[in-house]
């Protein structure tokens, strides 16, 4: 089930909602927030909840188990070795056995697995409780259905924020839902779900648009109308869920930690990356930059942990050449800033420094939403120039050229930026009927275009 | 506790609940028939088998409810799609564009309105690869079917917009009429409707069928390609219609409407059905986009035959579709039986056996020229004729 639903908006949450509040007891409320959660990943993958429910009491013995024993480093092992295992057998499987085959110049196949929704997610969030567990930064917990509720709680299951066990261990036990905190929640909800719905759905139509077209006819203005189309939908896509996430966690008396933090307007890619997805580029610097060392290494042994890191990083997002190839093209940048670069750029004028960062994430999406590296190739000779200008009736044709595109396509832009942020709006009805109007236009936007109205077949 | 986070909180909650409360009321309405859902979102069909597939039947069917029930479902669509339409009819004026994008039909055709001309085009969803292929196995099929010993005749009325002054080369359709004129066995006599002399006036704006003008001049054309005498026929108005045709009812525009236009001839041959398929519902001309074309001429089967009783004549086959509705009965009139088949509603049609068995002479393909071309509604005619 997803946010921008009209399931999850008018049916879900107003059972869940009823359900929720009419209980007082703190476990009683958990359980009902365990209930629903598991209702909200079998919606869309019913088979699939079995593997969330093995994964929640395996890891929760591996933790009781890093607890008690004495052999903590081995129940450890263990634990890693069955998290990241379940992540390669159901997610990296065939991309491995890919390249053994290319490599042992053999034939196997295997039956394609369906990729369970929200595994990279689910699968971080148990790892950080498992290694805080043995790390001693956080209490084991011995209510199954606590941890249950954890993992699954369905505000971000499936699209994060990675919400670390040591985030919400004391909210799980005792946490005081409000009609301040379900207010500030409800109006971080719409935020995310106009971001999502009327931001990046839109403006996510022209990339899909224009790359639907060969590299000869989109070329190099469309080339790069569709990375900034692209670029504006993946950032107010994914930053939505994430306030819709921290709405709703907000609303039950939960506190995440923000994901978000105006990646765009970062000065070089490292700024960048303390600002996008930051739930993730903490989790990796936590958990496996830092174990190997950091920064507090040889200069030889530095690169090699940022290399592994990026390396990680990129697979991460998907079993593919291309997202490798996209987080070794991080990795470099990084490499490069701490070596020389990021003292060149403090000397020049911040634009031009936030030049640079626009145009090195430009090309890095032009990688990311590639399907494989030839598609990589060809987006970036087209954004070159060596394809030519393009089509121009392809904005037409296409049906990319009318009002609402234009004007999320310049909203997009502008709310990349702090602007809103420093254009405060005092009146706090004003605000409120803004986003108020917001939720009813997002409703509209997903009742149409949803619409699908030829019910009668063609004569 | 403050009176401003109260007023997000109730707000937020009054439409929630209000939404939830009104999809039994609407079901209620809609199952008594008091209001309709136009459009309706249609619930996809699972084809596989198990536990899985019929939770995700369950899941499509109450994903379509929770859509189709949705208080003021028409309303709002149609006010969305009229301000889509009259705010970039107004940008694309400026920009000194005719054609405006208003999203794709159910054969994921896409859907163009001319501002200027208040009328509605289809382009085709292939790339040109696609097209390619499709229009080699489509010359394939009517190779093999002329190897019959039979004269064949192929008349094209092109709904696309026909001519590449205004979008992407792979759309032009004259190109690929060209093409398979070329590519077809000699014998087969091929004539298309003139669009330059008549488009706009042998279609209707908001439907993708032909209106009674289209269909005359298809007839007339028909018979030229034969060598038979045309009969004269009046094309007469049906009088207090607003047909909004399926164009229209894809793009959700309430507000363009077309005359329905009809020829005024009678059927004096005797009809007989062999039903194959079953009809649709017939609609009340309550509904605002009831289709008067399907309405009026009714005729989804899969075959139709009339007989003139006029054994001197020669028997014809028509392979057609809802194209042939309109005028097959004035084609009638000049042979002794005529059958009108529509592969589209028939598993398996034995053609050669059928040749022989009802002594056909002459064959004649009057479809969208879309589907002769191309088969672009995947009706696959080719292993339905056995080819």
């Amino acid at each position: 089930m997803v946010f921008s639903s009209l399931i999850f908006l008018f049916l879900f949450i107003p059972a869940f909602l009823v359900t929720y509040f009419v209980f007082k007891k703190r476990n009683i409320r958990n359980y009902v927030l365990l209930l629903f959660s598991v209702f909200f990943y079998a919606w869309g993958e019913p088979i699939y909840i079995l593997l969330i429910i093995l994964s929640t009491l395996a890891n929760y013995y591996f933790a009781i188990l890093i607890d008690k024993e004495k052999n903590k480093k081995l129940y450890l092992i263990l634990a890693l070795i069955f998290n990241i295992g379940l992540i390669v057998v159901f997610k990296y499987n065939s991309f491995f056995i890919d390249i053994f085959n290319n490599i042992f110049n053999t034939n196997i196949i295997l039956s394609k697995i369906p990729l369970p929704i929200g595994i990279s997610f689910f699968t971080f969030q148990i790892l950080s409780y498992v290694i805080d567990v043995y790390q001693k930064k956080v209490k084991v917990q011995k209510n199954v259905l606590f941890l249950g509720t954890y993992i699954v709680a369905f505000p971000q299951l499936i699209a994060g924020p990675i919400v670390r066990y040591e985030t919400v261990e004391k909210e799980l036990i005792d946490r005081k839902e409000n009609l301040e905190d379900f207010a500030i929640g409800i109006r971080r909800f719409i935020k995310g779900l106009g971001k999502k719905v009327l931001i990046a759905n839109t403006v996510g139509m022209v990339a899909t648009a224009i790359f639907s077209e060969t590299p000869l006819v989109y070329g190099l203005l469309g080339s790069w109308i569709g990375i900034i189309a692209y670029a504006i939908q993946i950032y107010f896509d994914f930053s939505g869920y994430s306030d819709m996430a921290i709405g709703m966690g907000k609303m039950l008396g939960f506190n995440y930690l923000e994901n978000f933090n105006f990646p765009y307007i970062a000065k070089s890619v490292a700024d960048f990356w303390r600002r996008w997805h930051i739930s993730l580029s903490t989790f990796f610097r936590d958990y496996v930059y830092i174990p190997l060392g950091g920064n507090k290494v040889g200069k030889l042994k530095w690169i090699r942990n940022v290399l592994i890191v990026w390396t990680i990083t990129g697979l991460w997002h998907g079993a593919n050449y291309n997202f490798v190839l996209w987080g070794l093209y991080f990795a470099i940048l990084l490499i490069l800033e701490k070596l020389f670069l990021q003292k060149l750029l403090d000397k020049i004028p911040k634009i031009f420094s936030h030049i640079y960062l626009i145009i090195i994430i430009l090309f890095s999406w032009a990688i990311f939403r590639s399907e494989n590296l030839l598609e990589v190739f060809n987006t970036i000779k087209s954004m070159l120039g060596f394809n030519g200008i393009g089509n121009l009736q392809l904005y037409y044709y296409t049906g990319i050229i009318n009002i609402k595109t234009i004007l999320f396509f310049i909203l997009g832009i502008l709310l990349s930026t702090p602007i809103l942020e420093k254009a405060k709006i005092k009146n706090i009805y004003i605000k409120d009927t803004i986003l108020l109007v917001i939720f009813i236009l997002s409703i509209i936007a997903i009742l149409t275009s949803s619409y699908n109205p030829f019910i009668y077949f063609r004569f | 506790m403050k009176s401003s986070n109260k007023y997000i909180v109730v707000i937020f909650l009054i439409i929630l609940y209000l939404v939830l409360l009104s999809y039994p009321i609407n079901y209620i309405l809609v199952s008594k028939g008091i209001i309709k859902v136009y459009n309706p979102q249609a619930s996809q069909i699972s084809d596989g088998k198990g536990i899985s597939a019929k939770i995700e039947n369950i899941r499509n069917n109450l994903e379509a409810k929770t859509i189709n029930y949705f208080p003021l479902y028409n309303k709002i669509n149609y006010i969305d799609s009229e301000f889509y339409i009259k705010s970039n009819s107004y940008l694309y004026n400026l920009l000194d564009k005719d054609f405006l994008s208003v999203g794709t039909n159910y054969d994921n055709e896409y859907i163009y309105k001319n501002i200027n001309k208040n009328f509605y085009i289809l382009k085709s969803q292939y790339n040109e690869d696609e097209l390619n292929k499709r229009i080699d196995s489509q010359l394939k099929l009517y190779n093999y079917l002329s190897s019959s010993n039979v004269d064949m005749y192929i008349y094209l009325p092109n709904r696309y917009e026909f001519n590449n002054k205004t979008y992407l080369d792979i759309n032009d359709m004259n190109k690929y009429i060209a093409y398979f004129k070329s590519n077809l066995n000699p014998k087969i006599k091929v004539s298309e409707l003139n669009q330059e002399k008549g488009y706009y006036n042998y279609f209707y704006k908001t439907d993708h069928h032909w209106n009674g003008y289209g269909a005359l001049q298809g007839y007339q054309d028909i018979m030229t390609m034969m060598g038979i005498k045309y009969n004269n026929y009046e094309v007469k108005k049906m009088s207090g219609i607003a047909f909004r045709g399926s164009m229209a009812k894809s793009a959700a525009d309430s507000s363009l409407t077309d005359d329905f236009y009809y020829i005024d001839a009678s059927i004096s041959c005797k009809t007989s059905i062999k039903d194959n398929y079953k009809p649709m519902q017939k609609l009340t001309n309550k509904d605002l986009f009831y289709d008067y074309y399907v309405g009026y001429y009714y005729g989804m089967y899969g075959e139709v035959s009339y007989d003139c009783l006029n054994s001197k004549k020669d028997n014809v086959l028509i392979l057609g579709d809802s194209y042939t509705w309109s005028m097959d009965f004035l084609i009638a009139n000049h042979f002794n039986k005529t059958y009108i088949v529509n592969l589209r509603f028939l598993d398996h049609f034995d053609y050669k056996d059928f040749i022989t068995k009802n002594n056909i002479k002459k064959v004649i393909v009057l479809n969208e020229t879309q589907t002769t071309l191309f088969d672009a509604y995947n009706h696959h005619p080719e292993k339905k004729v056995g080819m």
